[in-house]
């Protein structure tokens, strides 16, 4: 028995150089992440020029309306062109950047702790509690997670705080499940067993034993989840449920772009490879993980 | 299997009642008195009070849940605060519209993705197979609202093929205005569905069973449809049955693009004019929607898997 | 004695990632009608890749034949299309897989899977073909009231016997029997084999047995062959292989398992490894485990030498260039 935990904790290290490098040996998933992590640069960026600016690049070049430049096409000077206000798409969408990513990874990040706090319970007491509680989860995947946001999103008011809210609730239930059967085949086994004939408390085997190995499944399923979450957003901003205008997030950029589709096509198609690109990277950098932490799963 | 039927059925009840009742919840969260929304700001505070015992809203959260269960039991979803009419009698109208639509958005994602996995698989790491890996990632990372706009864009302006919103009228009329919209609503489903196709062919591919067919002298077709795809369509039914969830939640968006006359756009609209009835009702219909299409593809995977079959037979001689 | 089956200097290797694998090199056995014809060796030795490349059932890729014939009563296997060796397959020669909690199609009821293969062979109507599925159930001791159920609502046991059923339903020439006993527990085993044994002889059908167990092998088989890291290293009738085995691999094999008969205290299993099939080494493929191994052994490969009409092996010691006694007297 404590054969496996002294095994585990030595060869900790090499496992995770061995992901590591099955990780940098899928090309594609490289990619993803450094386009993602591109991504965050340009976000954290923005951010700093607003604060140091004090927000007049802000008030200039993303919400000041140039009525003169309206639908402007791509050109050398609007390289992404102009909205139905004579704002560069350009500047909006590198603003609107933020937005979309931090909402996203903001809102799975919830999801993950709460649904991971219930499903951890679930999975490591079983019995009533677990039953309570995954019953619970039963009746909020019952709801299709889009309708359910636009009921939120509906109840509560369109607002970037409400937004948030809307997107991470739904996903709650699908961590709790995740968590619960990582916790349920970790928790049998025997260094588990081991630790608990020495006498450790139930937080020092669920913080210190079960989680981190239970880890992997949640880390894929939270990257995958981020990358949902960024359409959802987009999905609600574009129905007017979410950011705000003039608020420049990607999928409210959209919004407009169906009544001038005849005359602006450039406003309907950039955004969309903007949010395409973003989902793409993410659900590359998932895959990729996933096959690095379980070479097993892939095909 | 009509016992197994009648249980799934029963245990429906719950999460039914479960689901309604926090969306039932969420909605009574929201901002606003329901009396001076329906009245404007200037009514006198008795009407408001009349009102209000008039809409049973002076009565406990649960008392006005279950007046709520017992009037849409009997098909009453309670009136619009916009314009008096019957809930109900709006989202029967529109009901079948986005069901027709998320059912042909099921239908696309199937009737291409399917085959287009299977090729993949038989053909793995070929030209068809690499091209259909790299259209499929772009696909499931394109939000479907986004998509409708390209389909208007290509299709219905500069091609003119298809009109770009709404919805025609006789029986061409209607399915040559469903098409880009169905495109739409199915596409992300599509790229899972050949994703998940493909994965699972290639993890049947290699069971003993495909070799002993091929052992029994078998032609390669009948081995793929017989052999292979019944095998490998157990877990993806799974998947279709929950993706129809995110069908539903696709229809709303995609209704909103092509102006598509259905519950999804009804619901946006009355959110705008903070019409809770109008909300509550449709989300509501639309949960238990998704709820029976569940149970149907329940009992579907039931009976494609015999296994499942006669788990349920031997844990009912169990007990 | 017809031969029935004669597979002539058959070589076949996968090409993976890590390199490529040299699963058989230069195989030739052959069996006669009637006989049983055992194949021994360790995992990974090739059996598998030899009964599958006899049906042309070879994934490729990653396989690749290299060479090789594959005589059926004279007729060259390898030089058929494959819609004429599908009629082969099933029809002439049929196979038992080592597996059978996972050679059964899940989904389909095990009564369709035997009628399948009656329906693809035999020009007889579908009634007919059940009822002649029914038939081979009961011949394997099933009720014919179960041919409606599913692959798992059978023990392995059963599910073995069901594949043999199916594999003989059309009454073929060879049986392949890939390890057919290996997953079963001991007791099912012989029942399973003695089933084998009899309906072999019921229907004159000659069988080529896969298999790793010596005991197995004494009491089944007419003739044997020893394979070793995809060569053939001996090969003769059970008495020339039981009573007067020449190769050093062949007498590891016998020293590594219980006799009855001899009170030994230890078993002696043989050294070492089977050698990476990626980079199989230089001369005699088992001179890295052999005691008499020498440096021809190391630098050349040696040659099949008959000991008697009918045993052949493959050794230096056969061929007079290395001495036992070496080693033997130090």
């Amino acid at each position: 028995m404590s054969n496996i935990t002294k095994h585990d904790s030595e060869k900790s290290r090499s496992l995770w150089q061995d992901v590591a490098r099955r990780f940098v040996n899928n090309k594609l998933a490289v990619c993803g992440l450094i386009f993602f992590v591109l991504l965050i640069l340009i976000s954290i960026s923005t951010i700093m020029i607003d604060i140091i600016t004090d927000n007049s690049i802000y008030n200039e070049y993303v919400v000041k309306q140039n009525l003169a430049e309206k639908l402007a096409k791509p050109s050398l000077e609007h390289i992404f062109g102009c909205d139905e206000f004579g704002r560069s798409i350009f500047f909006r969408m590198v603003w609107g950047t933020r937005y979309s990513l931090f909402i996203g990874i903001i809102a799975i990040f919830i999801a993950t702790v709460i649904g991971g706090f219930l499903g951890g319970i679930a999975g490591y007491y079983g019995g009533k509690i677990d039953n309570v509680i995954m019953r619970v989860m039963d009746v909020f995947l019952a709801i299709p997670s889009m309708v359910m946001a636009i009921a939120l999103v509906a109840a509560l008011g369109a607002s970037t705080f409400n937004l948030l809210l809307s997107i991470a609730i739904p996903q709650i239930p699908r961590f709790a499940r995740i968590v619960r059967v990582s916790v349920m085949s970790v928790k049998d086994m025997e260094f588990i067993e081991a630790a608990k004939a020495v006498g450790a408390k139930d937080k020092l085997i669920i913080f210190g034993y079960i989680l981190p190995n239970a880890m992997a499944p949640i880390i894929v399923q939270a990257t995958l989840g981020t990358a949902n979450a960024i359409l959802a957003i987009a999905g609600l901003s574009y129905l007017g449920l979410g950011v705000q205008p003039p608020t420049p997030e990607w999928g409210s950029i959209l919004t407009s772009a169906r009544m001038y589709i005849r005359d602006a096509w450039h406003i309907s198609v950039i955004p969309g490879i903007g949010i395409m690109l973003t989902v793409l990277s993410l659900n590359l950098f998932g895959d990729g993980l996933r096959d690095a932490l379980d070479p097993k799963l892939k095909n | 299997m009509s016992k197994y039927i009648i249980k799934r059925f029963l245990m429906l009840i719950p999460v039914l009642l479960g689901a309604t009742f926090f969306v039932f919840c969420i909605m009574d969260m929201s901002p606003g008195d329901p009396a001076v929304i329906i009245l404007g700001p200037d009514a006198s505070p008795e009407n408001i009070a009349d009102l209000k015992v008039e809409l049973g809203l002076d009565k406990p959260l649960m008392v006005r849940y279950f007046n709520f269960i017992g009037n849409l039991i009997k098909g009453d979803l309670g009136t619009s605060y916009k314009n008096n009419i019957s809930v109900m009698d709006q989202i029967r109208d529109k009901l079948p519209n986005t069901f027709l639509l998320a059912l042909s958005g099921m239908l696309v994602a199937v009737v291409v993705g399917i085959p287009v996995g299977i090729i993949s698989a038989k053909k793995q790491y070929s030209v068809f197979d690499n091209v259909t890996m790299v259209v499929t990632l772009i696909l499931a990372a394109s939000p479907a609202f986004w998509l409708g706009l390209m389909l208007v864009l290509l299709f219905s302006l500069n091609l003119g093929w298809f009109p770009s919103s709404g919805m025609g009228s006789g029986f061409g009329g209607v399915i040559k205005s469903l098409i880009l919209p169905a495109i739409t609503v199915g596409s992300n489903t599509a790229a899972l569905v050949a994703r998940m196709t493909r994965s699972s062919m290639l993890e049947v591919i290699r069971q003993d069973y495909i070799d002993t067919a091929r052992a029994k002298g078998l032609k390669e077709s009948v081995i793929t449809y017989k052999h292979m795809l019944k095998n490998a369509l157990i877990p993806i039914i799974t998947v279709v049955g929950l993706q129809f969830g995110v069908l539903l939640g696709g229809s709303v968006m995609t209704e909103t693009v092509f102006s598509w006359p259905g519950v999804g756009r009804f619901v946006v609209e009355a959110i705008k004019t903070k019409d809770i009835p109008s909300v509550l009702g449709s989300v509501v219909v639309l949960c238990i929607l998704f709820s029976f299409v569940n149970l149907f593809v329940d009992i579907l995977y039931a009976y494609v898997d015999p296994r499942i079959k006669s788990q349920y037979k031997a844990g009912r001689s169990s007990k | 004695m017809t031969k029935l089956l004669e597979v002539k200097n058959l070589t076949i290797c996968y090409k993976t990632d890590l390199g490529v694998v040299n699963a058989l090199n230069d195989v030739s056995i052959s069996v006669e009608e009637g006989k049983t014809f055992g194949l021994v060796g360790e995992t990974g030795a090739g059996k598998t890749t030899l009964a599958k490349g006899i049906m042309r059932l070879t994934p490729i890729p990653p396989g690749d034949v290299k060479s090789g014939q594959i005589l059926y009563n004279g007729k060259d296997l390898m030089k058929l299309e494959e819609a004429e060796i599908r009629k082969i397959r099933g029809k002439h020669i049929s196979m038992i897989f080592q597996d059978p909690m996972t050679s059964l199609n899940p989904v389909m009821t095990v009564g369709d899977q035997i009628a399948e293969v009656v329906i693809n062979h035999e020009n007889i109507s579908v009634k007919d073909a059940y009822v002649k599925t029914n038939e081979m159930l009961e011949l394997v001791e099933i009720p014919s009231e179960r041919s409606s159920e599913y692959p798992h609502q059978f023990s392995g046991g059963m599910k073995q016997r069901v594949i043999i059923a199916m594999a003989l339903a059309c009454n073929p020439k060879l049986l392949i029997a890939d390890e057919p006993t290996t997953a079963l527990d001991v007791t099912i085993q012989a029942q399973v084999l003695e089933m084998m044994k009899e309906l072999k002889n019921k229907f004159n059908t000659s069988v080529l047995l896969i298999t790793h167990d010596l005991g197995v092998v004494a009491q089944n088989c007419d003739d044997v062959a020893v394979i070793y890291a995809g060569e053939v290293v001996e090969s003769g009738t059970v008495r020339d292989i039981f009573k007067n085995m020449k190769h050093p691999y062949t007498e590891g094999l016998f020293a590594s398992i219980p006799n009855i008969a001899e009170d030994v205290r230890r078993l002696k299993p043989i050294d070492g490894l089977m050698p990476d099939p990626t980079s199989l080494p230089k001369g005699c493929k088992f001179h890295t485990r052999c005691k008499y191994a020498q440096d021809v052994c190391r630098n050349e490969h040696p040659k099949m030498t008959l000991v008697n009409d009918r045993h052949i092996v493959r050794c230096f010691i056969q061929e007079n260039l290395v001495s036992r006694r070496d080693i033997d007297e130090k």
